[in-house]
Protein backbone atom coordinates (compact mmCIF):
# COMPACT_ATOMS: atom_id res chain seq x y z
CA UNK A 1 0.00 0.00 0.00
CA UNK A 2 2.71 2.49 0.93
CA UNK A 3 4.75 1.69 -2.97
CA UNK A 4 1.14 2.16 -4.54
CA UNK A 5 2.18 5.25 -6.42
CA UNK A 6 5.80 3.80 -6.86
CA UNK A 7 4.74 3.12 -10.15
CA UNK A 8 6.92 2.86 -13.70
CA UNK A 9 5.79 6.48 -14.61
CA UNK A 10 7.67 7.97 -11.58
CA UNK A 11 10.82 5.62 -11.45
CA UNK A 12 11.15 5.29 -14.83
CA UNK A 13 12.69 8.97 -16.03
CA UNK A 14 15.43 9.41 -13.33
CA UNK A 15 16.56 5.43 -14.35
CA UNK A 16 16.78 5.95 -17.50
CA UNK A 17 18.87 9.82 -17.35
CA UNK A 18 21.03 7.86 -15.26
CA UNK A 19 21.64 4.95 -17.54
CA UNK A 20 22.35 7.46 -20.69
CA UNK A 21 24.43 9.54 -18.17
CA UNK A 22 26.38 6.46 -17.17
CA UNK A 23 26.61 4.94 -21.08
CA UNK A 24 27.61 8.65 -22.12
CA UNK A 25 30.36 8.72 -19.60
CA UNK A 26 31.58 5.13 -20.46
CA UNK A 27 31.91 5.95 -24.29
CA UNK A 28 33.55 9.15 -23.88
CA UNK A 29 36.26 8.11 -21.06
CA UNK A 30 36.94 5.31 -23.42
CA UNK A 31 36.88 7.03 -27.42
CA UNK A 32 38.91 9.70 -25.70
CA UNK A 33 41.26 7.73 -23.67
CA UNK A 34 40.85 8.82 -20.54
CA UNK A 35 43.10 7.71 -17.52
CA UNK A 36 41.47 5.56 -15.10
CA UNK A 37 43.32 7.06 -12.40
CA UNK A 38 41.73 10.73 -13.87
CA UNK A 39 38.33 9.34 -14.56
CA UNK A 40 37.57 6.03 -13.83
CA UNK A 41 34.37 4.49 -16.58
CA UNK A 42 31.66 3.37 -14.70
CA UNK A 43 32.19 -0.28 -15.86
CA UNK A 44 35.55 0.11 -13.66
CA UNK A 45 33.88 1.40 -10.81
CA UNK A 46 31.11 -1.27 -11.07
CA UNK A 47 34.22 -3.56 -10.73
CA UNK A 48 35.56 -2.26 -7.60
CA UNK A 49 32.29 -2.11 -6.11
CA UNK A 50 32.22 -6.04 -6.44
CA UNK A 51 35.82 -6.99 -5.96
CA UNK A 52 36.23 -4.67 -2.58
CA UNK A 53 33.05 -5.44 -1.57
CA UNK A 54 33.74 -6.77 1.87
CA UNK A 55 35.96 -3.48 2.21
CA UNK A 56 33.59 -1.16 1.28
CA UNK A 57 30.88 -2.68 3.59
CA UNK A 58 33.61 -2.86 6.93
CA UNK A 59 33.57 1.03 6.19
CA UNK A 60 30.24 1.67 5.62
CA UNK A 61 29.27 0.06 8.72
CA UNK A 62 31.24 2.35 10.77
CA UNK A 63 29.45 5.48 8.70
CA UNK A 64 26.12 4.20 9.09
CA UNK A 65 26.85 3.54 13.44
CA UNK A 66 27.52 7.19 13.35
CA UNK A 67 25.03 8.77 10.76
CA UNK A 68 22.00 6.35 13.40
CA UNK A 69 23.68 7.61 16.48
CA UNK A 70 23.98 10.81 15.64
CA UNK A 71 20.84 11.00 14.22
CA UNK A 72 18.96 9.75 17.23
CA UNK A 73 21.20 12.47 19.32
CA UNK A 74 20.04 15.56 17.04
CA UNK A 75 16.26 14.71 16.81
CA UNK A 76 16.26 14.21 20.88
CA UNK A 77 18.22 17.64 21.43
CA UNK A 78 16.30 19.27 18.37
CA UNK A 79 12.93 18.65 19.94
CA UNK A 80 13.80 19.23 23.25
CA UNK A 81 15.18 22.93 22.16
CA UNK A 82 11.94 23.37 19.43
CA UNK A 83 9.68 22.20 22.38
CA UNK A 84 11.65 24.77 24.94
CA UNK A 85 11.06 27.54 22.24
CA UNK A 86 8.00 27.81 21.42
CA UNK A 87 6.89 26.87 24.84
CA UNK A 88 8.34 29.79 26.64
CA UNK A 89 9.11 33.24 25.33
CA UNK A 90 12.73 33.74 27.58
CA UNK A 91 13.94 30.39 25.92
CA UNK A 92 13.24 31.14 22.17
CA UNK A 93 14.33 35.24 23.07
CA UNK A 94 17.37 33.88 24.69
CA UNK A 95 18.61 30.48 22.53
CA UNK A 96 16.77 31.05 19.17
CA UNK A 97 18.83 33.77 17.62
CA UNK A 98 22.22 31.89 18.78
CA UNK A 99 20.98 28.31 17.13
CA UNK A 100 20.48 30.40 13.95
CA UNK A 101 24.11 32.65 14.51
CA UNK A 102 25.26 28.76 14.72
CA UNK A 103 24.27 27.88 11.48
CA UNK A 104 26.83 30.96 9.80
CA UNK A 105 29.80 28.77 11.84
CA UNK A 106 31.48 26.14 8.82
CA UNK A 107 31.21 23.36 10.40
CA UNK A 108 33.87 21.87 8.64
CA UNK A 109 36.60 24.33 10.66
CA UNK A 110 35.33 22.65 13.99
CA UNK A 111 35.99 19.03 13.15
CA UNK A 112 39.88 19.94 13.77
CA UNK A 113 39.05 21.19 17.26
CA UNK A 114 36.49 18.69 17.82
CA UNK A 115 39.12 16.34 17.50
CA UNK A 116 41.57 17.88 19.48
CA UNK A 117 38.78 17.94 22.15
CA UNK A 118 37.50 14.30 22.12
CA UNK A 119 39.46 12.68 20.10
CA UNK A 120 39.32 10.29 16.95
CA UNK A 121 36.50 7.94 18.13
CA UNK A 122 32.82 8.02 17.20
CA UNK A 123 31.76 11.05 19.27
CA UNK A 124 33.89 13.51 17.49
CA UNK A 125 31.70 12.04 14.51
CA UNK A 126 28.55 12.48 16.59
CA UNK A 127 28.75 15.71 17.31
CA UNK A 128 30.11 17.00 14.08
CA UNK A 129 26.48 15.33 12.65
CA UNK A 130 24.23 16.47 15.37
CA UNK A 131 26.01 20.34 14.83
CA UNK A 132 24.97 19.69 11.13
CA UNK A 133 21.19 18.57 11.28
CA UNK A 134 19.59 19.55 14.54
CA UNK A 135 19.22 22.85 12.99
CA UNK A 136 16.61 21.36 10.06
CA UNK A 137 14.73 19.31 13.02
CA UNK A 138 14.27 22.50 15.55
CA UNK A 139 13.28 24.85 12.41
CA UNK A 140 10.99 22.63 11.56
CA UNK A 141 9.58 21.09 14.63
CA UNK A 142 8.78 24.82 16.06
CA UNK A 143 7.02 25.94 12.90
CA UNK A 144 4.81 22.53 13.69
CA UNK A 145 3.96 23.59 16.88
CA UNK A 146 3.48 27.26 16.30
CA UNK A 147 0.83 25.97 13.56
CA UNK A 148 -1.26 24.82 16.81
CA UNK A 149 -4.41 27.08 17.28
CA UNK A 150 -4.93 29.25 20.01
CA UNK A 151 -8.68 28.34 18.89
CA UNK A 152 -8.10 24.87 19.15
CA UNK A 153 -6.36 24.87 22.65
CA UNK A 154 -9.27 27.02 23.90
CA UNK A 155 -11.78 24.44 22.78
CA UNK A 156 -9.27 21.59 24.54
CA UNK A 157 -10.06 23.68 27.66
CA UNK A 158 -13.66 23.81 27.31
CA UNK A 159 -13.35 20.22 27.07
CA UNK A 160 -11.65 20.11 30.59
CA UNK A 161 -8.05 19.14 28.97
CA UNK A 162 -5.02 18.78 31.12
CA UNK A 163 -1.72 20.67 30.01
CA UNK A 164 -0.58 17.53 29.49
CA UNK A 165 -3.64 16.38 27.05
CA UNK A 166 -3.33 19.17 25.29
CA UNK A 167 0.47 18.20 24.61
CA UNK A 168 -0.08 14.29 23.72
CA UNK A 169 -3.33 15.30 22.20
CA UNK A 170 -3.28 18.29 20.36
CA UNK A 171 0.42 19.78 19.86
CA UNK A 172 2.37 16.89 19.22
CA UNK A 173 0.13 15.48 16.49
CA UNK A 174 -0.29 18.64 14.76
CA UNK A 175 3.39 19.10 14.43
CA UNK A 176 4.08 15.76 13.90
CA UNK A 177 4.10 16.32 10.36
CA UNK A 178 6.42 19.17 10.29
CA UNK A 179 8.79 16.83 12.65
CA UNK A 180 9.57 14.45 9.77
CA UNK A 181 10.18 16.62 6.93
CA UNK A 182 13.00 17.70 9.57
CA UNK A 183 13.73 14.54 10.06
CA UNK A 184 13.82 13.54 6.15
CA UNK A 185 16.31 16.41 5.45
CA UNK A 186 18.67 15.98 8.60
CA UNK A 187 18.85 11.79 7.54
CA UNK A 188 20.14 13.23 4.16
CA UNK A 189 22.47 15.83 5.37
CA UNK A 190 23.46 13.05 8.54
CA UNK A 191 25.85 11.45 5.85
CA UNK A 192 27.85 14.90 4.97
CA UNK A 193 28.56 15.33 8.90
CA UNK A 194 29.53 11.42 8.98
CA UNK A 195 32.00 12.05 5.88
CA UNK A 196 33.26 15.12 7.55
CA UNK A 197 34.67 13.81 10.62
CA UNK A 198 36.19 10.92 9.58
CA UNK A 199 38.15 13.28 7.11
CA UNK A 200 39.58 14.77 9.86
CA UNK A 201 39.96 12.17 11.81
CA UNK A 202 38.93 8.54 12.09
CA UNK A 203 40.60 5.08 11.68
CA UNK A 204 37.39 3.81 9.67
CA UNK A 205 34.75 4.91 7.90
CA UNK A 206 33.99 5.78 4.23
CA UNK A 207 35.48 9.29 4.32
CA UNK A 208 38.35 7.89 6.00
CA UNK A 209 38.78 5.18 2.86
CA UNK A 210 38.14 7.97 0.61
CA UNK A 211 41.10 10.50 2.08
CA UNK A 212 43.18 7.06 2.17
CA UNK A 213 42.10 6.26 -1.75
CA UNK A 214 42.57 9.58 -2.99
CA UNK A 215 46.58 9.91 -2.52
CA UNK A 216 46.95 6.65 -3.75
CA UNK A 217 45.48 7.39 -6.97
CA UNK A 218 42.81 4.54 -6.23
CA UNK A 219 40.29 6.99 -8.36
CA UNK A 220 37.67 4.07 -8.74
CA UNK A 221 37.65 3.06 -5.10
CA UNK A 222 36.92 6.53 -4.29
CA UNK A 223 34.04 6.72 -6.54
CA UNK A 224 32.97 3.20 -5.08
CA UNK A 225 32.61 4.97 -1.65
CA UNK A 226 30.60 7.30 -2.86
CA UNK A 227 28.61 5.44 -4.72
CA UNK A 228 27.99 3.85 -1.38
CA UNK A 229 27.16 6.92 0.59
CA UNK A 230 24.02 7.88 -1.67
CA UNK A 231 22.75 4.78 -1.93
CA UNK A 232 23.33 5.06 2.42
CA UNK A 233 21.73 8.66 2.21
CA UNK A 234 18.58 7.15 0.10
CA UNK A 235 18.09 4.21 2.44
CA UNK A 236 18.05 6.11 5.07
CA UNK A 237 15.52 8.98 3.87
CA UNK A 238 13.69 5.93 2.63
CA UNK A 239 13.35 4.43 6.45
CA UNK A 240 12.35 7.68 7.63
CA UNK A 241 9.98 8.45 5.10
CA UNK A 242 8.21 4.84 5.23
CA UNK A 243 8.07 5.25 9.23
CA UNK A 244 6.34 8.70 8.46
CA UNK A 245 4.07 7.23 6.06
CA UNK A 246 3.02 4.44 8.90
CA UNK A 247 3.00 7.24 11.81
CA UNK A 248 1.12 9.71 9.26
CA UNK A 249 -1.54 7.25 7.34
CA UNK A 250 -4.12 9.13 8.96
CA UNK A 251 -3.12 13.00 8.36
CA UNK A 252 -4.29 14.34 5.41
CA UNK A 253 -1.23 15.57 4.24
CA UNK A 254 -0.11 11.83 3.89
CA UNK A 255 -3.22 11.30 2.12
CA UNK A 256 -2.45 14.26 -0.91
CA UNK A 257 1.47 13.31 -1.15
CA UNK A 258 1.89 11.50 -4.09
CA UNK A 259 4.40 9.35 -3.61
CA UNK A 260 7.35 8.73 -1.76
CA UNK A 261 10.06 9.09 -4.57
CA UNK A 262 8.36 12.66 -5.33
CA UNK A 263 9.78 13.81 -2.63
CA UNK A 264 13.66 13.18 -3.71
CA UNK B 1 -33.80 51.98 29.15
CA UNK B 2 -34.94 51.69 32.51
CA UNK B 3 -36.25 47.75 32.26
CA UNK B 4 -32.63 46.44 30.94
CA UNK B 5 -31.42 46.48 34.00
CA UNK B 6 -33.54 43.87 35.31
CA UNK B 7 -32.86 40.29 33.99
CA UNK B 8 -36.25 39.39 32.30
CA UNK B 9 -36.55 35.08 32.89
CA UNK B 10 -39.98 34.32 32.16
CA UNK B 11 -39.68 31.51 30.05
CA UNK B 12 -37.66 29.56 32.65
CA UNK B 13 -39.09 27.49 35.48
CA UNK B 14 -36.42 27.64 38.61
CA UNK B 15 -33.48 29.35 39.94
CA UNK B 16 -30.96 30.70 36.82
CA UNK B 17 -28.34 28.05 34.99
CA UNK B 18 -26.69 31.06 34.00
CA UNK B 19 -26.65 34.74 35.65
CA UNK B 20 -24.45 37.66 34.86
CA UNK B 21 -24.35 40.86 36.63
CA UNK B 22 -22.59 43.68 35.50
CA UNK B 23 -19.77 42.10 33.79
CA UNK B 24 -17.15 43.80 32.32
CA UNK B 25 -14.15 42.87 30.04
CA UNK B 26 -11.18 44.41 28.23
CA UNK B 27 -8.00 44.41 26.43
CA UNK B 28 -5.66 46.85 27.24
CA UNK B 29 -7.23 50.51 27.11
CA UNK B 30 -10.24 48.78 24.75
CA UNK B 31 -13.30 48.19 26.74
CA UNK B 32 -14.99 45.39 25.05
CA UNK B 33 -17.60 44.63 27.19
CA UNK B 34 -19.45 47.09 29.83
CA UNK B 35 -21.73 46.41 32.29
CA UNK B 36 -23.69 43.09 30.80
CA UNK B 37 -26.29 41.54 32.54
CA UNK B 38 -28.22 38.20 32.05
CA UNK B 39 -29.74 35.07 32.88
CA UNK B 40 -30.76 31.84 31.36
CA UNK B 41 -32.99 29.88 32.80
CA UNK B 42 -33.49 26.13 32.84
CA UNK B 43 -34.76 24.54 29.40
CA UNK B 44 -34.27 27.91 28.15
CA UNK B 45 -32.45 28.80 24.51
CA UNK B 46 -31.33 32.52 24.22
CA UNK B 47 -29.73 34.15 21.87
CA UNK B 48 -27.11 36.95 21.96
CA UNK B 49 -27.75 39.45 19.17
CA UNK B 50 -25.60 42.04 17.76
CA UNK B 51 -23.15 43.60 15.28
CA UNK B 52 -20.27 42.33 14.69
CA UNK B 53 -17.48 43.26 17.05
CA UNK B 54 -19.77 43.90 19.98
CA UNK B 55 -17.69 41.47 22.10
CA UNK B 56 -20.08 38.16 21.43
CA UNK B 57 -17.85 35.90 20.70
CA UNK B 58 -15.54 37.07 24.08
CA UNK B 59 -18.74 36.70 26.51
CA UNK B 60 -19.27 33.27 26.09
CA UNK B 61 -15.14 32.89 26.38
CA UNK B 62 -15.81 34.31 29.85
CA UNK B 63 -18.78 31.91 30.46
CA UNK B 64 -17.08 29.14 29.66
CA UNK B 65 -14.08 29.91 31.84
CA UNK B 66 -11.29 30.48 28.83
CA UNK B 67 -10.84 33.87 30.20
CA UNK B 68 -11.75 35.78 33.24
CA UNK B 69 -13.85 38.94 33.86
CA UNK B 70 -12.92 42.27 35.14
CA UNK B 71 -15.71 43.34 36.75
CA UNK B 72 -19.40 41.76 37.55
CA UNK B 73 -20.44 39.01 38.73
CA UNK B 74 -20.48 35.36 37.55
CA UNK B 75 -22.71 32.56 38.00
CA UNK B 76 -23.33 28.98 37.01
CA UNK B 77 -25.50 26.36 39.00
CA UNK B 78 -23.97 23.65 40.38
CA UNK B 79 -20.61 24.86 39.00
CA UNK B 80 -18.32 26.96 40.90
CA UNK B 81 -15.81 29.80 39.19
CA UNK B 82 -12.83 27.46 39.28
CA UNK B 83 -14.73 24.50 37.53
CA UNK B 84 -16.13 26.28 35.01
CA UNK B 85 -13.98 24.38 31.92
CA UNK B 86 -14.64 21.05 31.54
CA UNK B 87 -18.30 21.98 32.69
CA UNK B 88 -20.13 24.30 30.71
CA UNK B 89 -19.93 22.97 26.58
CA UNK B 90 -18.86 26.04 24.14
CA UNK B 91 -19.27 25.19 20.23
CA UNK B 92 -16.76 27.82 18.49
CA UNK B 93 -17.71 29.28 14.79
CA UNK B 94 -15.30 26.79 13.24
CA UNK B 95 -15.87 23.13 13.91
CA UNK B 96 -12.14 23.06 14.92
CA UNK B 97 -12.16 19.28 14.00
CA UNK B 98 -9.14 17.01 14.06
CA UNK B 99 -7.85 16.15 11.06
CA UNK B 100 -6.03 12.45 12.12
CA UNK B 101 -8.99 11.33 13.79
CA UNK B 102 -12.39 9.87 12.46
CA UNK B 103 -15.80 11.15 12.92
CA UNK B 104 -16.39 9.48 15.91
CA UNK B 105 -12.90 9.72 17.46
CA UNK B 106 -13.62 13.86 17.11
CA UNK B 107 -17.09 13.33 18.32
CA UNK B 108 -15.93 11.42 21.58
CA UNK B 109 -13.25 13.54 22.24
CA UNK B 110 -14.86 15.47 25.33
CA UNK B 111 -15.58 12.11 27.05
CA UNK B 112 -11.95 11.16 26.42
CA UNK B 113 -10.94 14.18 27.77
CA UNK B 114 -12.67 13.72 31.07
CA UNK B 115 -11.56 10.13 31.46
CA UNK B 116 -14.62 8.18 30.13
CA UNK B 117 -14.02 4.48 30.06
CA UNK B 118 -12.28 4.26 26.65
CA UNK B 119 -14.91 1.34 25.47
CA UNK B 120 -17.62 3.10 26.31
CA UNK B 121 -16.74 6.19 24.45
CA UNK B 122 -18.06 3.86 21.43
CA UNK B 123 -21.16 3.22 22.76
CA UNK B 124 -22.07 6.64 23.66
CA UNK B 125 -21.07 8.11 20.67
CA UNK B 126 -22.94 5.39 18.39
CA UNK B 127 -26.28 6.15 20.32
CA UNK B 128 -26.83 9.33 19.33
CA UNK B 129 -25.00 9.81 15.77
CA UNK B 130 -28.26 8.55 14.51
CA UNK B 131 -30.20 12.23 15.44
CA UNK B 132 -26.97 13.91 13.82
CA UNK B 133 -27.69 11.70 10.61
CA UNK B 134 -24.23 10.84 11.24
CA UNK B 135 -24.80 6.90 11.82
CA UNK B 136 -22.69 6.13 8.11
CA UNK B 137 -19.63 8.39 8.57
CA UNK B 138 -18.31 7.41 12.21
CA UNK B 139 -15.25 5.78 10.54
CA UNK B 140 -14.79 8.79 8.19
CA UNK B 141 -12.15 11.84 8.18
CA UNK B 142 -12.77 14.82 8.64
CA UNK B 143 -11.65 16.08 5.10
CA UNK B 144 -14.13 13.45 3.49
CA UNK B 145 -17.37 15.27 5.02
CA UNK B 146 -19.32 18.31 3.43
CA UNK B 147 -19.53 21.73 5.62
CA UNK B 148 -22.80 20.83 7.19
CA UNK B 149 -21.90 17.47 8.33
CA UNK B 150 -18.82 18.61 10.08
CA UNK B 151 -20.34 21.29 12.07
CA UNK B 152 -23.33 18.21 13.09
CA UNK B 153 -19.59 16.62 14.08
CA UNK B 154 -18.88 19.65 16.14
CA UNK B 155 -22.20 19.91 17.76
CA UNK B 156 -21.86 16.36 18.93
CA UNK B 157 -18.74 16.53 20.81
CA UNK B 158 -20.58 19.71 22.31
CA UNK B 159 -23.93 17.57 23.39
CA UNK B 160 -21.94 14.92 24.17
CA UNK B 161 -20.39 16.85 27.63
CA UNK B 162 -22.25 15.75 30.47
CA UNK B 163 -23.18 19.61 30.99
CA UNK B 164 -26.40 21.97 32.05
CA UNK B 165 -25.16 24.73 29.44
CA UNK B 166 -24.39 24.77 26.17
CA UNK B 167 -22.45 28.34 24.59
CA UNK B 168 -22.95 28.34 20.89
CA UNK B 169 -20.80 30.92 19.24
CA UNK B 170 -22.32 31.39 15.74
CA UNK B 171 -22.41 27.30 14.97
CA UNK B 172 -24.13 27.81 11.57
CA UNK B 173 -22.04 31.25 10.43
CA UNK B 174 -19.26 29.47 8.04
CA UNK B 175 -22.10 27.58 6.15
CA UNK B 176 -23.94 28.18 2.82
CA UNK B 177 -27.90 29.75 3.26
CA UNK B 178 -29.44 26.80 2.61
CA UNK B 179 -27.34 24.19 4.63
CA UNK B 180 -27.72 26.57 7.40
CA UNK B 181 -31.41 26.79 7.30
CA UNK B 182 -31.54 23.16 7.28
CA UNK B 183 -29.84 23.24 10.21
CA UNK B 184 -31.04 25.53 12.16
CA UNK B 185 -34.28 23.21 11.92
CA UNK B 186 -32.73 20.18 12.85
CA UNK B 187 -30.88 22.20 16.06
CA UNK B 188 -34.29 22.68 17.12
CA UNK B 189 -35.24 19.03 17.09
CA UNK B 190 -31.86 18.26 18.90
CA UNK B 191 -32.86 21.00 21.37
CA UNK B 192 -35.97 19.60 21.92
CA UNK B 193 -34.96 16.19 23.25
CA UNK B 194 -31.89 17.88 25.50
CA UNK B 195 -32.19 18.50 29.06
CA UNK B 196 -30.07 21.52 28.93
CA UNK B 197 -30.34 25.23 28.33
CA UNK B 198 -28.33 27.28 25.58
CA UNK B 199 -26.77 30.75 25.18
CA UNK B 200 -26.30 31.58 21.13
CA UNK B 201 -24.47 34.34 19.89
CA UNK B 202 -25.22 35.34 16.53
CA UNK B 203 -25.54 38.06 13.76
CA UNK B 204 -28.59 36.58 12.11
CA UNK B 205 -32.00 38.40 13.51
CA UNK B 206 -34.21 35.34 11.75
CA UNK B 207 -32.07 32.90 13.39
CA UNK B 208 -32.52 34.69 16.54
CA UNK B 209 -36.31 34.53 16.43
CA UNK B 210 -36.02 31.13 14.74
CA UNK B 211 -34.27 29.51 18.07
CA UNK B 212 -34.76 31.34 20.89
CA UNK B 213 -37.26 31.89 23.75
CA UNK B 214 -35.58 35.06 24.64
CA UNK B 215 -33.10 37.50 22.40
CA UNK B 216 -30.71 39.76 24.04
CA UNK B 217 -29.88 42.37 21.77
CA UNK B 218 -26.05 44.14 21.97
CA UNK B 219 -24.53 47.36 20.47
CA UNK B 220 -20.85 47.85 20.07
CA UNK B 221 -18.18 49.94 21.64
CA UNK B 222 -18.53 49.12 24.05
CA UNK B 223 -20.29 45.67 23.87
CA UNK B 224 -23.38 46.29 26.27
CA UNK B 225 -26.93 45.16 26.36
CA UNK B 226 -29.91 47.52 25.18
CA UNK B 227 -33.16 45.45 24.94
CA UNK B 228 -34.09 42.29 26.01
CA UNK B 229 -37.05 40.25 23.94
CA UNK B 230 -39.69 37.81 24.52
CA UNK B 231 -40.19 35.83 21.42
CA UNK B 232 -43.80 34.07 21.46
CA UNK B 233 -43.91 30.62 20.77
CA UNK B 234 -44.59 29.92 17.75
CA UNK B 235 -47.28 26.86 16.93
CA UNK B 236 -44.50 25.28 14.62
CA UNK B 237 -41.25 26.56 14.73
CA UNK B 238 -40.09 26.71 10.63
CA UNK B 239 -39.02 29.89 8.02
CA UNK B 240 -42.28 30.22 7.08
CA UNK B 241 -43.29 31.27 11.12
CA UNK B 242 -41.10 34.07 10.50
CA UNK B 243 -43.14 35.78 8.18
CA UNK B 244 -46.54 35.71 10.85
CA UNK B 245 -47.01 39.23 11.67
CA UNK B 246 -45.95 39.11 15.21
CA UNK B 247 -42.78 37.78 14.46
CA UNK B 248 -42.13 40.63 11.56
CA UNK B 249 -43.19 43.40 13.95
CA UNK B 250 -40.86 41.93 16.42
CA UNK B 251 -38.11 42.00 13.45
CA UNK B 252 -38.86 45.24 12.67
CA UNK B 253 -38.23 46.11 16.58
CA UNK B 254 -34.51 44.81 16.37
CA UNK B 255 -33.67 46.25 13.50
CA UNK B 256 -34.73 49.55 14.81
CA UNK B 257 -32.58 49.03 17.88
CA UNK B 258 -29.40 48.13 15.39
CA UNK B 259 -29.53 50.51 13.04
CA UNK B 260 -29.79 53.19 15.80
CA UNK B 261 -26.95 52.13 17.94
CA UNK B 262 -24.97 51.54 15.08
CA UNK B 263 -25.26 54.89 13.90
CA UNK B 264 -24.71 56.36 18.10
CA UNK B 265 -20.94 54.19 17.18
Amino acid sequence: MIWKNLGWNVLLPPVLTVVVALFAWEVIVRVMDVQTWLLPPPSMIFKELVDSFSLLSKHAGTTLAEMVVGFAVSVALGVTLAAGIASFRTVERSLYPLIIASQTIPIFTLAPLLIIWVGTDIMSKVIVIVLFTFFPIVISVVTGLRQVEGEMVDMFRTLGASQRQILIKLMIPTALPNVFAGMKIAAVISVIGAVIGEWVGASSGLGYLMKLSGPQFLTARVFAAIVFLSVMAMGFFAVVALVERYVLRNHPSSQRSKGMLGEL
Amino acid sequence: MSDNSEPVNPTAEGPAVLALAGIGFGYGHDQVLNDVSLQVGPGEFVTVLGPSGCGKSTLLKLIAGVVEPMEGQLSVRHTSADERLGNISLMQQRDLLLDWRTVAENAGLGLELSGVDPSEIPVQVKRIADAFGLEDVLERYPWELSGGMRQRVALMRTLLVDSELVLLDEPFGALDAITRSTLQLWLLDVVDQQDKSFLMVSHDIDEALLMSDRIVVMAPNPGRVIEQIIVPRISVKSHEALLEPEILDLKRRILSLLSNKEQVA
